[in-house]
């Protein structure tokens, strides 16, 4: 029995012997003893058991880690980045394959020969005493510098740490070629150049694009000026031929009455009027011509009545000429804008009215324009013929410019354009065709003068 | 045709802002419309009917009510009365019981309303369990292809997708469906645009059930549409209103229509649709802009083919998605400007924001279609 159990059990029954004891309680005791070296034995057992499982397991960890330490040599011996593990005396102890090959030696040279101060002689940026000069201070250093190989100058992203190796003090040096990163820098930088001047060069070519459209522009307001100016030769033509008849015949009769000795002060008088009457209305005629011509430069109040009845007394010869009626309805409404302009739609639209009769030879043209009060934003004209109407398939084309279904060259497919353009950029109304019941409309809206004053706050 | 115009709040009761009509007996029909709040409590209905004893009232609640150029107050309803020299109107109504009855509705509407001097139908309707598209199938399969059909699916001020309120005759309701027939003198014009573009690749819908589709290009379509959206993904359901889906049958040669997302399910990673997107359809993702709106909503107009004249009167029954209206913002008023700038004082504009809207294609593609995103116009004058 254990002496410590004997021990205890003398002192808790106030024996000096166990003998003393009775036999019963003696056997108790020895029962006792037994289980309780049982159990010490068992307690050393386990001990042991432990103590090998623990020897064991340290034994398959230092497999392990060596095991892993062989793999992680391996893998660093095989990584595409350089380590090496220098002591802080500058000895190089380790260096893996990567850093030996782009560093230029074999790696026994790089162990034996080779001290970390000669090797860092190689870098451009920093020496070995700046580095352990900057890890005294900083636990790990990140830069870019570069080192001379064969004449090639090789870009590296270097990595410097300390590392405890058997409690003493190493540096680690981890170190990546960046040759493709940095020629990928430099292509992008070169690409970004180049986009750049390419972008200035765009800006110039936008530039003179603009321009371009600019010139094209103004030739088209001023092809469909003349366009519309040929119009207007025709209508002054219409215009003047009864007045020139007029005096032709009264000049004729001046030879006749001096022949037959009728010239008096009487005939000088009459003779002198009448040809004063038709070449004062020739005259006025030429002045609404000119008038026509003469470009607004702002806008200004007008009378819509008053400008669409300055029109059709210039066209409404050459209309009844081709049998074609023309009719004006509506309230003299004042609105802001272009008057000249806008009677360069008016004259647009009506011949385009005409030409649609002319073209499907209808007998009774009739073209009406009314002019109404839209709403409080706008007032309205209305231009209605009965010439066809546009056909369906092209009905979405007929503002484009240049767009003309005009036989030959009677038109040139700017006028429609040119009015919308009028209408809708220059004084913020609208013009819209649709057709009608044997014809065509045309609808004009253009702002009220509050309307306009409200444009004007609104930009 | 001549008309006047009124407008109702609590305070001041039916106040006219036109008034062309002398007869208020004579009176056709009459277009009100407002919010669900103000149509569900029905305090101006007993005072409209004294008015105008022989009309028929039809219209309903709006996501947003117009009046010309602008979207009146939530506490106002609007309403257009239309008197007519020679012609006439009718109203057909159905209850709506089941989603499935949808197309039947359609067909016995049309039914109703069918006479040789028919001229327009206009259809408003609720949208809890009926299904638009069905809805106008059944329409077209009931009628001669030259009568057109436009209107939309009534609104509500929560913009939830929750019943609307349909006035027929009676204090307003839902679960009906009402279609209104012009007959003899009537002269119609109608047009739709969305000013949406669609964007990315052309992809086939894979898998779909009536409105909820499940799968596109064999992807879970909620996934795709959220590596579609990126950020904007985030705020699905609510930002699938500003994404809806161009989808079209490539088996023929029909327009695409568009179609609203209204809900996702995270779980079955499925998005609702507000109608059908049928299986094998092809579809395209879409987007906008304010201008692109605007200028959908000019287009619209401008489609009509309707010169306003200084002699004669009109309606106009505008009809705008309320998808519109969210991207629209405090400029919604500006789709509504460049239509009554077109239609001028002599045409009366009221309408509403809507759920769904219903319009021909054009003059030549006369069946209507269920439309989304779109500002449909509906111009009634009389010869």
């Amino acid at each position: 029995m254990h002496r410590l159990l004997k021990r205890q059990i003398k002192k808790s029954f106030g024996v000096k012997n166990l003998d003393e004891l009775s036999p019963e309680l003696i056997n108790f005791i020895n029962l006792i003893g037994k289980t309780y070296n049982t159990l010490d034995l068992d307690k050393k057992i386990l001990e042991n058991t432990i103590s090998a499982n623990t020897k064991e397991l340290i034994e398959l960890n230092t497999k392990i880690e060596i095991e892993a330490d062989v793999r992680l040599k391996e893998l660093i011996e095989q990584a595409p980045y350089g380590f090496i593990i220098i002591q802080s005396d500058g000895k190089i102890i380790e260096a893996n394959q990567f850093a030996c090959q782009v560093l230029g030696y074999s790696k026994k040279d790089v162990f034996l020969n080779l001290n970390a101060n000669k090797l860092f002689e190689k870098f451009d940026r920093f020496s070995f005493s700046d580095i352990l000069n900057l890890l005294s201070k900083n636990n790990k250093l990140s830069f870019d510098d570069s080192f001379q190989n064969k004449l090639i100058n090789i870009p590296v992203e270097i990595t410097a740490g300390k590392l405890i190796i058997k409690n003493v003090s190493h540096i680690l040096i981890m170190f990546q070629d960046i040759i493709e990163r940095v020629q990928s820098q430099k292509m992008k930088a070169q690409k970004t150049r180049e986009i750049e001047e390419l972008n200035k060069g765009l800006e110039e070519k936008i530039k003179q694009e603009v321009n371009k459209n600019l010139e094209k522009d103004q030739l088209l307001v001023q092809q469909s000026k003349m366009a519309a100016m040929g119009d207007m030769m025709g209508n002054i033509a219409h215009q003047w031929r009864q007045p020139l008849n007029t005096l032709a015949i009264a000049i004729q009769d001046v030879e006749e009455a001096y022949m037959f000795d009728d010239i008096n002060e009487e005939y000088i008088q009459s003779f002198v009027k009448s040809a004063m009457e038709n070449i004062t209305y020739m005259s006025k005629t030429i002045d609404d011509f000119r008038n026509f011509f003469k470009p607004s430069k702002k806008k200004e109040p007008f009378k819509l009545r008053d400008s669409i009845e300055n029109i059709l007394q210039i066209i409404s010869a050459q209309l009844e000429n081709h049998n074609i009626k023309i009719t004006l309805s509506g309230e003299n409404y004042e609105v802001i804008g272009y008057p000249n302009e806008f009677k360069q739609v008016i004259i647009n639209l009506t011949n385009n009215a005409k030409d649609a009769i002319l073209e499907n030879n209808i007998s009774n043209g009739d073209i009406s324009i009314s002019i109404e009060n839209h709403s409080a934003r706008f007032r309205k004209i209305l231009i209605k013929d009965n010439g066809g109407g546009v056909p369906k398939s092209i009905v979405n084309k007929i503002f484009e410019p240049y767009f003309t279904t005009k036989e030959g060259n009677k038109g040139t497919g700017i006028g429609l354009y040119m009015s919308k353009t009028i209408i809708e950029e220059n004084m913020r109304g609208k013009l819209i065709l649709k057709n009608i019941n044997g014809g065509s409309i045309f609808m004009i809206l253009i702002p009220t003068a509050d309307q306009q004053e409200r444009d004007l706050n609104c930009k | 045709m001549k008309i006047d115009n009124l407008i109702w709040n609590l305070d001041k009761g039916w106040q006219f802002n036109k008034t062309e009509i002398e007869n208020k007996e004579n009176v056709a029909i009459l277009f009100i419309f407002g919010t669900a709040k103000v149509m569900k409590e029905n305090l101006f209905f007993n005072d409209i009917r004294n008015i105008y004893p022989n009309a028929i009232l039809v219209g309903g609640s709006s996501a947003g009510t117009i009046y010309e150029d602008e979207i009146v107050d939530e506490s106002h309803i609007i309403a257009s009365a239309l008197c007519f020299k020679k012609s006439k109107v009718k109203l057909a109504i159905e209850n709506i019981h089941d989603i499935k009855d949808s197309f039947n509705i359609g067909k016995r509407l049309v039914s109703k309303l069918s006479a040789d001097d028919l001229k327009h139908i206009i259809v408003l309707t609720d949208s809890i369990n009926l299904n638009g598209s069905m809805l106008v199938e059944g329409l077209n399969a009931n009628i001669d292809s030259e009568i057109p059909i436009s209107g939309g699916i009534l609104g509500e001020e929560t913009k939830t997708f929750a019943n609307a309120y349909v006035l027929a005759n009676k204090p307003a309701q839902t679960s009906i469906t009402i279609a209104i027939g012009f007959y003899g003198e009537i002269e119609s014009f109608y047009g739709s645009d969305s000013g949406w573009d669609d964007f990315g690749t052309e992809r086939v819908i894979t898998k779909s059930t009536g409105n909820i589709v499940y799968e596109i290009d064999g992807e879970p379509a909620l996934d795709l549409y959220k590596k579609y959206l990126g950020d904007l993904a985030d705020k699905l359901p609510a930002s699938g209103l500003r994404f809806p889906l161009n989808i079209w049958n490539p088996d023929n040669n029909e327009k695409p229509v568009i179609r609203t997302l209204m809900a996702v399910d995270e779980v079955k990673k499925s998005l609702t649709f507000v109608s059908d997107v049928p299986q094998g359809f092809k579809a395209k993702l879409m987007k906008t802009n304010i201008d692109g709106l605007i200028d959908g909503s000019e287009r619209a107009i401008q489609q009509t083919e309707f010169i306003p004249t200084e002699n004669k009167s009109a309606y106009c029954l505008a009809v705008s998605c309320i998808g519109r209206q969210l991207i629209l913002d405090q400029l919604t008023e500006e789709e509504l400007v460049v239509i009554d700038d077109y239609i001028g004082d002599n045409v009366e504009l009221t309408g509403f924001y809507s759920y769904g809207e219903i319009a021909p294609f054009s003059k030549e593609l006369k069946n209507c279609r269920f439309h989304n995103q779109t500002m449909t116009v509906t111009v009634i004058t009389e010869k």
